[in-house]
């Protein structure tokens, strides 16, 4: 998967807030070079605060 | 001692062989980037595809032939050293002798600084091709672009920057001169020499630290308590090695006791040319009750307790609206614009609450250690001592600060934890990218046969992932390690290159990290000071627009960080952070007597 595709289904994932969010999170983010963690940890604080209901 | 022709015959050797790099590059750059009449280069995909091409032709020229055989050649005088360290025992009629052991030691060190050397030639080639495929598909003019290279490479006249051979002089010069004076103390334990005068040649660019202690004789001990001594460019590291840190060109010659005149103390007199007598508050890591270790829980309990207990502070305001404390900045990372509820909800969730989560036992530890100089400095400038504490990863951002709510950047800390060289990065890094590929190829093919395997298969898949997971996080942290030289930069210098962050002025990640922490310190006192609920709620605090008008004033003069000159603010806590970290000289006096009349209560 690339980048981009990666970024793609990760906010999808994170629109749609199912309940595995976080673990749909880990496994995607396995497909990322290490230099791109910082832009992805983005959907992770999206998503708990949405989860929070903030 | 290493005599200062050979320090001076390194130098103009480095010079050369970049030099030659240089020309070969400029030779590329003209033979093969057509350019248009104006002299630009012509943004054609022939040029990028040559410029593509060039990038390893530049690769090879600064990592191999050569360049590499100049730096082989200039480091076997590292061979010399056994003869300089006899020269040096001969003034006490000393004989010392030279074995296996000292031929290996040679060895390691020459090859270590080789190999630091290659890999500074790998950065700054990298550094020429991005700059040269920049140029291909910007259509750069062609003289532009040579100037680029060479100020990368040997510095030029019209553009600021701090040159690659500037850096390979330090590492060549520092290495070989630490090599010597190991040489020296380890023939001097040999001849039971216990007593050695700090000597060498005092020049213009002399560390104040060398210019007062130059000829002085000091006892082993002495010199181990230089350990605990800051002063500016200071190296980490055994003080009899590294001596006044990088470049600095003194050493130890033994001094035999029936030849003492006078033993003077190894302490500087009056200890007041010193930076740390300098500085008002000794930013120092908090005692772990007695002498004990805390284990990571406690620490975090500690923490805990102590933010809770500042939470209470009356000090923070309270919104008019509800009666509850009141929220200025935006918590909420995660959203791009958020509702006020949305905003006060995420602030107050927070307020009380402290968190390290992520950070590394080494950098939690620093953190725990620096709660009681944050609170003391609180209390010293009147503000409320900080009230949260959380870990964060955002791009870019050490660490933020807002509504006494402390964001660290677990990344950022963790580097800074455990500072590695460049070239122990890159190994590190090497491995850990080998491991990182293997582990997610296996979780790819390993995803059908886990579904099928029932819950413990399931489970052995979750920790492959969260596994990887974090090796990709070290291997992301390991790039925030890469310990580059410390910058030397005084207010009278006429370059202005500077670190991006007082940071940069530290060698050892406790001071870094303490330095980011202060400069959250200095905007919690510039957001928090004297502030009415009124003026808070409209987001203008008196102390920001004394600051904004302090910094309008001082605009074209250059401060000590690039990050100081962005805007008022950041100004303000840069200097904060040098202040009170030990950098002092280099906070310009509107600040300081800023500071002094906020501690004081004085009108600003």
């Amino acid at each position: 998967m690339t980048r981009k595709e990666v970024f793609k289904k990760a906010k999808k994932i994170v629109d749609q807030l199912p309940a595995d969010t976080i673990w749909q999170l880990d496994v995607l983010r396995v497909e990322l070079d290490p230099d791109d963690l910082d832009d992805f940890a983005w959907f992770y604080e999206r998503a708990t605060m949405k989860l929070a209901d903030i | 001692m290493i005599p200062e022709s050979h320090y001076t015959s390194n130098e103009k050797r480095i010079l050369q062989a970049v030099a030659a790099v240089n020309n070969q590059i400029s030779v590329m750059v003209q033979s093969l980037l057509k350019v248009d009449g104006a002299g630009r280069i012509k943004s054609t995909a022939g040029n990028i595809q040559r410029a593509k091409q060039m990038q390893k032709a530049i690769m090879k020229e600064m990592t191999q032939g050569a360049f590499k055989d100049e730096m082989n050649s200039l480091i076997g005088t590292f061979g010399k050293i056994p003869d300089y360290a006899t020269e040096a025992f001969q003034e006490v009629r000393l004989l010392p002798e030279f074995g296996q052991a000292d031929d290996e030691m040679v060895r390691i060190m020459a090859n270590d600084t080789l190999n630091e050397v290659s890999a500074m030639a790998t950065q700054w080639a990298g550094n020429i091709n991005s700059a040269v495929y920049a140029g291909a598909i910007a259509g750069t003019p062609r003289k532009e672009l040579l100037k680029q290279a060479e100020q990368l490479l040997i510095g030029h006249s019209d553009v600021r920057g701090r040159p690659m051979v500037n850096y390979v002089q330090t590492i060549v010069n520092t290495r070989i001169a630490e090599l010597d004076t190991l040489m020296i103390l380890r023939k001097g334990d040999e001849l039971g020499i216990e007593r050695w005068r700090y000597t060498g040649s005092t020049i213009r660019d002399s560390r104040e630290w060398c210019v007062d202690h130059a000829g002085k004789i000091f006892t082993k001990e002495e010199i181990e308590e230089w350990r605990d001594k800051k002063w500016n460019g200071k190296k980490a590291g055994d003080p009899f090695v590294t001596r006044g840190g990088w470049n600095c060109r003194h050493g130890f010659s033994p001094v035999l006791v029936e030849a003492e005149e006078k033993v003077i103390e190894g302490k500087p007199e009056g200890g007041q040319k010193t930076q740390e007598a300098k500085k008002p508050v000794k930013a120092k890591a908090k005692p772990a009750a007695k002498g004990k270790t805390l284990s990571r829980r406690q620490m975090l309990s500690e923490l805990k307790q102590d933010i809770a207990k500042n939470d209470a502070d009356i000090r923070y305001p309270d919104d008019d609206n509800d009666g509850l404390p009141f929220v200025r900045f935006n918590h909420t990372s995660g959203a791009k614009r958020v509702t006020r509820t949305q905003k006060n909800r995420a602030g107050r969730r927070l307020y009380g609450n402290a968190e390290l989560n992520g950070m590394n036992d080494e950098a939690a530890a620093i953190v725990h250690g620096e709660l009681g100089t944050l609170n003391a400095l609180a209390d010293r400038y009147n503000v409320p001592r900080l009230r949260a504490m959380r870990t964060m990863e955002q791009r870019g951002v050490g660490a933020s600060m807002g509504d006494g709510v402390l964001s660290m950047n677990r990344r950022t800390f963790n580097g800074r934890a455990i500072p590695r060289t460049a070239e122990q990065a890159a190994d590190d890094m090497a491995k850990l990218k080998l491991q990182l590929d293997e582990s997610r190829e296996a979780i790819r093919t390993g995803r059908d046969a886990a579904a099928a395997g029932g819950s413990a298969a399931i489970k052995e898949f979750n920790d492959k992932i969260k596994k990887h997971n974090k090796l990709a996080d070290t291997i992301n942290e390991i790039n925030q390690t890469i310990d580059l030289p410390v910058s030397n930069w005084l207010p009278d210098d006429r370059s202005r290159i500077r670190p991006y962050t007082a940071s940069g002025y530290h060698d050892n990640g406790v001071d870094q990290i303490r330095s980011t922490l202060l400069h959250e310190l200095g905007h919690h006192v510039h957001q928090q000071y004297a502030v009415s609920a009124s003026a808070y709620q409209s987001n203008s605090p008196y102390v920001e627009g004394v600051i904004a008008r302090l910094f309008r004033t001082k605009k074209a003069r250059v401060s000590a960080t690039e990050y100081g000159d962005q805007d008022a603010d950041e100004w303000f806590a840069e200097g904060f952070a040098m202040f009170h970290n030990n950098l002092e000289h280099l906070v310009e006096p509107e600040l300081k007597e800023l500071f002094h009349k906020i501690e004081k209560g004085l009108p600003l």
